[in-house]
């Protein structure tokens, strides 16, 4: 698992790439909970995410606290369809924004 | 008919047992969906051991056609079936994050069963084949 960031018209902009696992969200977990910590607006790339497991979850559910807290916003994009079924099957869907297209996620940060 | 894999109930037999289920299911032809549960199932299974399983030291897998799973392991009695599990519900502000891992299992399986046998946890589960 990889964590890419970068701040880009004011949203921080985290791409993910592989398996968000035990060991994966271990790797990032650092990382991504300091980048939640800055900025409001955060736009978080799954496209290239293959595999989620709780471990991720729990990342994901503690990234969106904290900037949720901040009073900012935040939205997933691109899960893949196992992905997208392992969100939806622990009621992460109904807490996290995601979207299917960058383009719709954007929306979301900027209303 | 079934292939079985024996490792030390340790984090880095979990990447082990990931590789491998993935490679069975592409050997397989197992598609897709199935794939992705099974893969999840056993990751889910074998975290509990290694993260909670009091003392484990063995992990054994078994995956079979079908597709089943069977997971042993010789750490301290616990009942995946049994143990209550919740989806996350609620403002995010009240999520209890714990039972995530056994939500999923009890979830993405379509049979689950357990035994405890001379020492050992042993969970079946089994899973659609599309």
């Amino acid at each position: 698992m990889d964590i890419h960031h970068e701040m880009v018209d004011g949203i921080t902009r985290v791409r993910l790439v592989g398996n968000l696992d035990i060991a994966g969200a271990d790797k990032i977990g650092l990382v991504f909970n300091a980048l939640a910590g800055n900025g409001t607006r955060m736009l978080v790339d799954l496209r290239e995410v293959g595999f989620l497991a709780s471990m991720g979850i729990r990342l994901l559910l503690t990234v969106g606290k904290t900037v949720l807290r901040r009073s900012g916003k935040i939205v997933l994009l691109g899960p893949v369809p196992a992905v997208r079924e392992v969100l939806t099957t622990t009621g992460i869907d109904a807490m996290l924004a995601i979207r299917a297209t960058e383009d719709e996620a954007l929306a979301v940060l900027a209303g | 008919m079934g292939d079985t894999r024996a490792l030390p109930a340790t984090l880095e037999a979990l990447m082990a047992l990931d590789d491998w289920v993935v490679a069975w299911c592409v050997a397989h032809d197992v598609p897709a969906r199935p794939a992705a549960s099974v893969r999840l199932v056993l990751h889910e299974l074998a975290a509990n051991v290694v993260l909670h399983g009091g003392g484990a030291s063995v992990l054994r897998a078994t995956l079979a056609p079908g597709v089943m799973l069977v997971l042993e392991d010789d750490g301290v009695a616990f009942d995946p079936v049994a143990a209550v599990s919740a989806p996350v519900s609620g403002s995010i502000e009240d999520v209890a994050i714990g039972g995530l891992g056994l939500h999923l299992i009890q979830t993405q399986s379509r049979t689950l069963e357990y035994r405890r046998e001379a020492g050992f946890n042993r969970v079946v589960a089994t899973f659609g084949s599309d």
